[in-house]
């Protein structure tokens, strides 16, 4: 299982969620790779300037720190979408590579770089590290109950109700009373606290540092992927992202048997096309286009 | 409809988790079975360019490729790493394994290799490509003397250049490919003291259109002979080389054929012939720790002339310098800090 299931599958998780809350009010949210980082690498810097304090404060200022991070950055895309018109997946687009160069220019910075030459951030300290062996299942189980919790709010929540409405008919919504630039930004802060989340969970209980990038790693564009895989579905995501985070680590066993790993992106594509075919003909026997 | 989707869902989840769960419990039985065997068994793990970046990950496992071909006691394998985060784990899998030597390969590996030598003293890392600050019982890293690369393209820059200004594009600044630049600045100076260096950081290696644009620019503020070390962005800055008509240095590979009129020569790093060597000693002398360097003198760094294009006295002019820093003769200065034409860290 070890070879299957790590971590990894628990942030794939989160970052599904945060891409089905802002899918839930008709937002296609591109831009959780770019929280991703943002958070990743401010929760690293925490970790790595703060070591002083003892664990009980410091991993929770981490995680917090990188959630504030990655609500600020959403908070500036949400008011280019309602102060100045700018279509969000445009902006979004823009700041995820924002976010990538931002934090390979923080990486360099020598407050945090590391001493021996290589292209990371030094580890974070040992106070900032979650550790433990059955941290895979404990932070899916946590990322599990986070999915409920959503399904419940959008399901009986005024919110909830809300967002709906928004996503089916803007028009409507707005004519029977409902706030919409609020109701967004709710929703947007959902979603990046989700994210936030995602990404100083990802450097505490595994990367441990950041190194410089030169391209998307995914996390967030994968989590896009399961998502639309769950149909925007907080439950389904739950074995979506199982079964995505499966293959994804999977690649590392078919190396060993001197298979390419390329092979796993093949049976990834094969898998989205058929359910591609799928859920197109169930939308066309029904008369929706 | 919607209790279907959630069918389809659940059941496309459940039987590939059962398919992979198959291929895990195969490869640890594989993998007990050559243990059995008692042969000697090497990994490679790649950084983040993947198993086919035609540079030294690529080379690294030809090279194992070829050591593997003739002496077919040594089980090779590779894992990619597709994320950062796969570094650590990658090893992990290694040494559950119970390979003998991990081969691991570029900058990004250091912190993990620091961190895997104290956590598993009993197994044996190499890297390749980029020394490590810290003595290590059980790490040795092949590194390349770039300087002496760098400095032959800066020789060959300022023989052959008219204009006398000449241009370096890098792929990235960090302190092994600094080197490359400030052995260029040096060849360069030896040959002519006035000369104009210009200077670009692409800050990516695989962007073909920016390093066009870079080399353009070059060649409008007078440039006419561009080295590059930029892997895939130096594709882009040959090209804008032959567009222009002016010459071009390539590196890593014989790149002559992407432009027969245009590139002088290639500075050859062979990471694979290096790779051979170090595993064929390991098998036979067992493990050595610390730096084994590749230069001129040991054949692991060469120049690949291109005779459509470099003048015939000047590729003599050249094997002489490369003689001499292989004779010791001529010492490179490496230190940044006596360079100041560098300027591409500042």
């Amino acid at each position: 299982m070890a070879h299957v299931f790590d971590v990894r599958t628990a942030i794939y998780l989160l970052t599904a969620l945060a891409f089905t809350i802002t899918s839930k009010g008709g937002v296609f949210n591109i831009g959780v790779e770019g929280s991703f980082i943002i958070s990743s690498i401010v929760a690293c810097t925490v970790g790595i300037l703060f070591g002083f304090l003892t664990p009980i404060l410091l991993i929770p200022l981490c995680i917090l720190s990188g959630i504030v991070a990655s609500c600020i950055y959403n908070v500036i895309i949400y008011m280019l979408k309602t102060w100045c018109g700018i279509n969000e997946i445009f902006s979004m687009i823009i700041f995820n590579y924002i976010a990538l160069h931002l934090s390979n220019f923080i990486v360099k910075l020598d407050m945090i770089k590391s001493t021996n030459g290589a292209d990371t951030t030094q580890r974070i300290c040992e106070n900032a590290m979650i550790v433990g062996r059955n941290r895979p299942v404990v932070s899916f189980i946590l990322a599990t109950v986070l999915c409920i919790i959503t399904y419940l709010i959008i399901k009986y929540k005024p919110i909830g109700h809300n967002i709906n409405a928004i996503k089916s008919n803007p028009k409507v919504a707005l004519l029977s009373g409902i706030n919409i630039d609020r109701t967004l930004f709710y929703t947007y802060m959902m979603s990046s606290f989700i994210s936030g989340y995602a990404g100083g969970f990802y450097v505490l209980s595994i990367s441990r540092r950041i190194s410089v990038l030169s391209g998307f790693e995914g996390y967030g564009f994968t989590g896009i992927l399961i998502a639309l895989f769950a149909d925007s579905n907080p439950v389904l995501l739950i074995f979506a992202s199982l079964l995505f985070g499966a293959i994804k680590n999977a690649g590392r066993g078919l190396n060993l048997l001197n298979i390419p790993s390329q092979v796993i992106d093949l049976i990834m594509c094969i898998i989205i096309l058929t359910s591609a075919i799928y859920y197109t003909n169930k939308r066309k026997k029904h008369g929706v286009h | 409809m919607k209790k279907n989707k959630g069918l389809f869902v659940l059941i496309a989840s459940v039987l590939v988790l059962t398919l992979f769960s198959c291929t895990n419990s195969n490869s640890s039985q594989n993998s007990s079975n050559v243990a059995g065997n008692s042969a000697m068994k090497v990994g490679l793990i790649t950084d983040l360019g993947g198993i086919n970046d035609h540079s030294m990950n690529q080379l690294s496992y030809e090279g194992l490729k070829s050591l593997h071909e003739k002496h077919p006691e040594i089980e090779i394998s590779y894992l990619e790493s597709k994320l950062f985060s796969d570094y650590a784990l990658n090893v992990e899998t290694y040494v559950n394994e119970g390979y003998d030597l991990i081969i691991t390969v570029g900058a990004t590996f250091i912190e993990t290799i620091m961190d895997v030598a104290n956590e598993y003293p009993d197994n044996k890392f190499a890297i390749v490509g980029v020394p490590i600050p810290k003595e290590f019982p059980n790490v040795s890293s092949i590194i390349f003397a770039n300087e002496e690369s760098g400095y032959i393209a800066g020789a060959a820059a300022a023989l052959t250049t008219k204009t006398n200004t000449i241009g370096y594009v890098q792929g990235m600044v960090n302190d092994t490919l600094n080197l490359f630049g400030i052995g260029y600045v040096r060849g360069a100076k030896s040959i002519n003291d006035d000369i104009n260096i210009l200077m670009y950081n692409a800050n990516n290696f695989a962007d073909i259109a920016g390093g066009n644009v870079a080399a353009t620019n070059m060649i409008k503020n007078g440039a006419d002979v561009i080295y590059q070390m930029a892997g895939a962005t130096g594709i882009g800055v040959i090209n804008a080389c032959a567009d222009n008509d002016i010459y071009a240095i390539g590196s890593d590979t014989d790149q002559s054929p992407i432009a027969e009129n245009n590139v002088l020569l290639s500075a050859l790093q062979l990471g694979d012939k290096a790779v051979e060597n170090y595993v064929l000693d390991f098998k036979n002398n067992g493990f050595k720790s610390g730096t084994i360097i590749q230069n001129i003198a040991n054949g692991n760094i060469a120049f690949a002339y291109n005779d459509k294009a470099i003048d015939a006295t000047v590729k003599s002019k050249l094997q002489k310098i490369e003689k001499d820093i292989l004779n010791k003769k001529i010492t490179i200065n490496t230190n940044t800090k006596d360079c100041p034409e560098f300027t591409l860290d500042k």
